[in-house]
């Protein structure tokens, strides 16, 4: 009869509530989505497989998806497949891992191309979303990177960052070294300056219609800016030795940049449409770099004053500087991200490599992005903050990247070499 | 014996209903001195059980904090270097006759393949950060908790995979519930998802790590009664 006594005890216990298991940290992994060969009609075969090109690649750069199951080279899709729920054969995308799946159709009309873009949910085999689109067919690839950038809306509710472009400098050999612009792919590159002299450090205002840079046409390093789609050019800065490090302020009035003067290497800020310059730091080491913060109150920067050159964050007017990085010894080009939060950089590491870094603003915690792959230098963020253009020469010759804020995917955009101080311009759809 | 026991139930003892009564009133006070006492020297044992949280230590030695941190693993876009595999037919053999090798000699390419593969190894582990005392296959700094629960947690992280696709914004803040009921051999019977986090993305990758992971480490005898009634999973997007 006693025994009654441990037995209501244990039902007691368990009347209390199963033991509970705290698991944190999920590991965040490419969402399966595989994207079909588009359908062509009405001679389109050429632009449907561009479109397909450009769309799989631009998926693939954004990390979000699996490169593994984005492109069906490994497995055969039925090129005759219906583009509807009802005769999509879902068992065999599930079979190849796919979880949601992208058909398209492409077709001409008018000297046009126009595109219809479908995604479903394999597993529980509906349709999920729905776009055409049209433009001319020199334009086409857009019609990818804007879908792209739907799929990237339609999972994730932010933006994406496909529809717009980038600047970087390029090596023409025989001293040029000019600024062009291209699709943020590295596509449709085009040449915005022809000066056969030194050009640097290219900067996008806001709005997309101005890049300013260094450029040595006079033989001076002075600040130009560039403007579009004119491409006529305008002096901005001509003072001391030497001008540099252009950024504009978040809403486009404002303009800071490095200068030199005798040994003295300061942040300066002046109105993007010129006139007087404004000294913002006063000390003993270099300060340049400057990048603003994205709601215009602050401004990072690279300083030496402590000794070795660190990320330091001060107000937009100069007052209370703070130093922000404590590890690694040589750390410069700061870039502050579209989001806020983080602060991109490069940094030589106790190898004497120099790699990409992010440092948190609000806690400091330094993360790295590359990692023995070459020497990687001058992060320029993604409009969305997801990504990040830079430079690499782990291929042995200097090339732009882009990678994921994580560094989990990184892919080229160029591979002819001589690629330099790239910057990312502002999305065309905003 | 007679054999009408044989023959049919025994017959049931006369009992007084007013000692019945005495007997189950001192049971009663037994059971309910016990609890007190309980409640006394045990307290946290009747109150619902706190979430656990363990994680196993991880292998090396704590980085220089000097020091810009590094990655601890390659991105999976590096182009995979050739793998070299030494084996016995990769050797030239002349005779199954094997002169004594002088210690220069004995440097061959097997030992010097040895040599630097044991050379890259120790590099390897020098840039592991973490604990002395920790397991190898660890996930955290520190070393809390029991270390069955531990394993447990181990083993469904492995699983614990969720689509990158899910916005940042919510990256912090989801929390879903599964309950799960386990065989003695570690196999999981049932789960139930609890609470929902929300986000049906979420919820759907939890509910397939459970699927996926099927088994757990057996549990000790002590827990396999807990462990079979049931076990609640809380799974959190953001890191603990």
């Amino acid at each position: 009869m006693l025994s009654i006594i441990p037995v209501a005890m244990t039902a007691l216990l368990a009347a209390a509530g199963p033991p509970k298991l705290i698991i944190g940290g999920a590991s965040f992994q490419p969402y399966p989505l595989a994207v079909a060969p588009f359908a062509a009609q009405g001679g389109a075969g050429e632009a449907a497989a561009e479109l397909w090109r450009a769309l799989t690649d631009d998926l693939a750069a954004s990390g979000l998806f699996d490169p593994n199951v984005l492109n069906p080279k490994g497995y055969l899709a039925d090129p005759h497949e219906p583009m509807t729920a009802d005769g999509i054969h879902f068992q065999r995308w599930t079979d190849v891992g796919a979880e949601g799946l992208v058909k398209g159709a492409v077709t001409t009309a008018g000297g046009e191309i126009v595109a219809q873009f479908l995604l479903f949910d394999v597993l529980a085999r509906q349709q999920q979303l729905e776009k055409s689109y049209r433009a001319p067919a020199a334009r086409a690839r857009q019609l990818a990177h804007r879908f792209a950038d739907d799929l990237i809306q339609f999972f994730t509710g932010e933006p994406g960052a496909f529809e717009s472009q980038i600047a970087f400098i390029r090596n023409l050999g025989r001293g040029g070294r000019e600024l062009f612009i291209s699709d943020w792919d590295g596509q449709n590159a085009r040449q915005a300056t022809h000066h056969g002299s030194l050009n640097l450090l290219p900067a996008w205002a806001p709005d997309g219609r101005a890049i300013a840079y260094t450029g040595y046409r006079t033989g001076h390093p002075d600040l130009w800016e560039v403007l579009f789609p004119s491409l006529s050019e305008k002096l901005l800065s001509a003072h001391g030795d030497l001008n540099t490090g252009a950024a504009f302020s978040p809403d486009g009035r404002k303009l800071a940049f490095a200068m030199s003067e005798g040994d003295k290497d300061e942040i300066y800020v002046m109105a993007a449409a010129g006139g007087p310059i404004t000294r913002l730091t006063d000390s003993y080491g270099i300060d340049a770099s400057p990048t603003w913060s994205p709601d215009g109150k602050q401004i990072a920067f690279v300083s030496q004053r402590e000794g070795s050159p660190q990320i330091f964050v001060m107000n937009a007017d100069g007052s209370a500087p703070r130093r922000l990085t404590f590890q690694g010894n040589y750390n410069q080009t700061p870039r502050w991200s579209p989001r806020g939060d983080l602060i991109a950089f490069t940094a030589r590491d106790e190898r004497a490599v120099f790699d990409l870094f992010t440092v948190n603003v609000q806690t400091g915690q330094v993360s790295r992005i590359t990692q023995d792959q070459g020497l990687n230098s001058d992060p320029s963020w993604a409009p969305n903050g997801r990504l990040l253009v830079f430079v690499s020469t782990r291929t042995g010759k200097s090339e732009l990247w882009v990678t994921t804020v994580d560094g989990n995917a990184q892919h080229p955009l160029t591979h002819d070499g001589g690629y330099a101080t790239p910057a990312w311009g502002p999305s065309f759809r905003r | 014996m007679s054999a009408a026991v044989y023959a049919g139930a025994p017959p049931r003892p006369s009992f007084p209903l007013g000692a019945s009564f005495g007997i189950a009133a001192v049971l009663h006070a037994v059971l309910v001195g016990a609890l007190l006492a309980t409640s006394l020297f045990h307290p946290a044992s009747l109150l619902p059980p706190q979430a656990i949280h363990v994680q196993l230590a991880r292998l090396g030695t704590p980085r220089d904090k000097r020091l810009l941190p590094r990655r601890p693993q390659e991105p999976a876009s590096r182009p995979a270097a050739p793998v070299v595999v030494a084996t016995a037919h990769a050797l030239p053999v002349a005779s199954t006759h094997h002169p004594k090798l002088t210690s220069r000699e004995s440097r061959r390419p097997e030992e010097l393949l040895r040599n630097a593969l044991n050379k890259l190894q120790q590099q390897v582990d020098d840039d592991r950060t973490g604990q002395l005392d920790g397991f190898e296959n660890g996930t955290a700094e520190a070393t809390v908790g029991d270390l069955y629960w531990a394993r447990v947690v181990d083993r469904i992280k492995r699983f614990y995979v969720v689509p990158n696709t899910i916005p940042q914004a919510e990256r912090d803040k989801l929390v879903a519930d599964v309950q799960i009921s386990v065989a003695g051999d570690g196999t999981i019977l049932e789960q139930q998802t609890q609470a929902s986090s929300g986000n049906p993305v979420f919820d759907r990758a939890v509910e397939d790590a459970v699927k996926r992971c099927r088994a757990i480490p057996p549990p000790p005898p002590e827990l396999a009664a807990q462990a079979r009634e049931g076990v609640v999973l809380e799974f959190r997007s953001a890191e603990m």
